[in-house]
């Protein structure tokens, strides 16, 4: 002890920490209780974290920053809209797209797949060629996903197929696919006849999301508007931000609600966390809800606290009255015992978070090990594009379980206390 | 009559109840005590006579039911428990029969932390508490035994670094209740010497409670204490 601490200080410390052994026996149980705590509740949040980072930078990826639909189904005269959209500040990217439910027919199977009709390159180049947005991205969202052919190959005759799609319609690069659009078939019960459309499929693409990639087809506009046959309309646009960020998303997102281009189309902006609400409140529940029970563990490291407390308190009923003999004063022996459980906390804490960091770095070594133990491939992963477990720290999280525990571990420390400041002095020292 | 203001310690008319089984039993019933600087006396008297419920009076650690207690003058008998703490670190230096040193703490330890709390001002630097601890080991010549555990000492080592706690923050009074209660005779005379012999050379007053008749004969006067009174 090189500072001036007041002898309280001094006295907790030692308590805990006595000079004759390293720790005293009753403290270290406390203070591992408490670091078992915190080091599940920051692994638990951060591996949540992760996966829900992960979900998102996946749905915002596949789904696009923002999507501008309308309330009717169509939306006729897009290249108007699209200009205003141009010269509205903040978008990088200003994408059409059509998108409707059709039938597709391979030689073998019927699908019901979603369809989605995109700008091919020629369609981007000649948009370059004739106009003055050339800071534009010349290149379409779709292309980061494609894993087999080109986006080149994207014309009014192609289509590319999602990998799981292809797998149940078993077919493959160079098959052709018959496509009944959905007037097609409403036109076929008032014994109408609309030809079907036939494509041939020019590859395959994966967004990772299984729900997508069992249900897509992506089509160039042109082709699909032929197929739907309501002459040149849109279901809306795909929009792209120059900057990330959730808060910057929705700040563009409200001013373009409030903007005079919503009006007159009854627009609806959806930014992709709209699009994806309940998967994300899902996400987020599901991490409070285990929080929630895991801060119980603390809880009950706070009871060993006070029991540990509180028999320090019996044990050294005559110590306390010998430190009032000394000249100790009485809310200076509270402080004491309080100084003890915040302590408790505190290494408690940091015990917990260095352990916790311990096993999220090395979750790989671990997992492996626990799955080489139970004998068996855990199959959770693969989905989502997950091949490892992904952990996401939050500095918030962090800082609300340190309060948390410490403030927990010094409530538990008030009754012991107290109790050891009511001693009477004389009697303390009696005590046999 | 007593004129408190000329005594280091005064009590008038003291009485202590306390319940005994199912009645309040009077133990201490209206004593007089007189302490002077550089005074010493001893208090004898039967094992239960009420002895130690005197010294706690006198001490502060208790209060009394009917009665005054006067320090240097000053009606201390209403004060607050927790006022006469702080006035108690450097005015009275216990010794006790159990000694009652902290057993996870050190033998430097123990006196350091009893500096500790006789800090009065920031003033007194850690240097300071650590110049005074190696003083108040010298005095007991334990300074070999520093960072020894209290609880591998014998007896009277144990003893002697109660005197040297006692002495630390330099008090005008010493209170001793049994201090050799729990030695054997060779430990006892040792300890009584070193007490008798630092408390003189200090000028320190003692009190001492003793079953011991010749260890009362090194005070300065002796009273027996009898159902609650002093016997003349
Ligand atoms: N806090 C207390 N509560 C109840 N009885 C007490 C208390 N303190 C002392 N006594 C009683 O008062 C009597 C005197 O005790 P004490 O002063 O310790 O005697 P001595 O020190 O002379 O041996 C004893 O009978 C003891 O039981
Ligand atoms: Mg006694």
């Amino acid at each position: 002890m090189l500072i001036n601490v007041p002898w309280y200080f001094y006295y907790a410390f030692k308590q805990l920490f006595p000079s004759n052994k390293y720790i005293s026996y009753f403290s270290l149980i406390s203070i591992i209780g408490v670091a078992l705590g915190v080091s599940l509740l920051i692994i638990v949040q951060s591996v949540m974290n992760g996966f829900g980072e992960n979900i998102r930078m996946h749905l915002s990826q596949t789904y696009g920053d923002l999507t501008i639909t309308s309330e009717k189904t169509y939306i006729n005269d897009y290249s108007k809209l699209r200009e205003e959209l141009f010269e509205y500040g903040g978008l990088i990217s200003v994408e059409p797209y059509l998108e409707t439910v059709v039938m597709a027919q391979s030689e073998y199977k019927t699908a019901f797949p979603i369809m989605r009709g995109l700008e091919t390159l020629q369609d981007k180049l000649y948009l370059l060629k004739n106009d003055k947005h050339e800071e534009l991205n010349s290149l379409s969202s779709i292309e980061k996903f494609i894993i087999r052919g080109s986006y080149e190959a994207l014309n009014n005759e192609t289509l590319f197929v999602g990998e799981l799609l292809a797998n149940s319609l078993e077919v493959s690069v160079g098959d052709s696919l018959i496509v009944y659009s959905q007037n097609a078939i409403e036109r076929i019960a008032n014994e109408e006849w609309l030809f079907p459309k036939e494509f041939s499929i020019a590859g395959l693409i994966r967004t990772g999301s299984p729900g997508l990639d069992n249900n897509i087809l992506i089509s160039s506009l042109g082709g699909l508007q032929e197929l739907v046959d309501r002459g040149s309309v849109i279901s809306g646009f795909n929009i792209g931000l120059n900057e990330s960020g959730t808060s910057y998303l929705l700040q563009i997102k409200n001013q373009l609600e409030s903007s005079s281009i919503a009006e007159d189309k009854k627009l609806i902006f959806e930014t992709w966390m709209d699009k994806n609400f309940d998967l994300l409140f899902v996400i987020d529940q599901e991490k409070r809800v285990i929080s929630f029970i895991i801060i119980f563990i603390i809880l009950v490291a706070s009871f060993s606290i006070a029991v540990a407390l509180m028999l320090s308190v019996i044990r050294k009923t005559k110590e306390i009255g010998l430190l009032r003999a000394l000249g100790a004063e009485s809310w200076q022996i509270a402080f004491c015992f309080c100084l003890q459980g915040f302590l408790i906390g505190v290494f408690g804490c940091i015990l917990g978070i260095l352990f916790a960091f311990l096993v999220l770095e090395n979750r790989e070594i671990i997992f492996s090990f626990y799955t080489s133990i139970i004998g068996q491939e855990v199959n959770f992963l693969g989905a989502y594009d997950l091949y490892s477990i992904p952990v996401h720290y939050l500095i918030e999280d962090f800082i609300k379980v340190i309060l948390l525990s410490v403030f927990i571990s010094f409530s538990a420390a008030l009754l012991p206390a107290i109790r050891a400041a009511k001693l009477k002095p004389s009697e303390a020292l009696r005590n046999d | 009559m007593i004129n408190e203001n000329l005594h280091l310690i005064c009590g008038k008319n003291l009485w202590r109840n306390f319940h005994i089984g199912e009645g309040l039993v009077p133990i201490i019933k209206g004593i007089d005590f007189i302490l002077d600087k550089g005074d010493s006396i001893s208090i004898m008297g039967d094992s239960g006579s009420g002895k130690s419920t005197l010294l706690n009076l006198l001490s502060g650690l208790d209060c009394p039911d009917k009665g005054q207690l006067f320090w240097k003058g000053e009606l201390v008998s209403n004060s607050s428990a927790n006022l006469l703490s702080r006035k108690r670190r450097r005015f009275i230096g216990f010794i006790f029969q159990s000694f009652h040193l902290i057993s996870d703490l050190t033998v430097f330890e123990n006196l350091y932390l009893a500096a500790k709390i006789g800090v009065i001002s920031s003033l007194d630097s850690e240097k300071n508490l650590k110049i005074k601890v190696e003083k108040a080991l010298s005095l007991v010549r334990l300074e070999e035994f520093s960072k020894c555990s209290v609880l591998s000492l014998s007896g009277g080592e144990k003893q002697r670094v109660a005197i040297a706690r006692a002495l630390i923050n330099d008090p005008s009074v010493i209170f001793a209740d049994e201090p050799t209660g729990n030695l054997d005779d060779r430990a006892s005379e040792e300890i009584m010497q070193l007490l008798l012999s630092l408390v003189t050379e200090n000028l320190k007053s003692l009190v001492l409670v003793t079953h011991n008749v010749k260890f009362s004969r090194y005070t300065n006067s002796v009273l027996n204490l009898k159902d609650g009174i002093f016997n003349a």
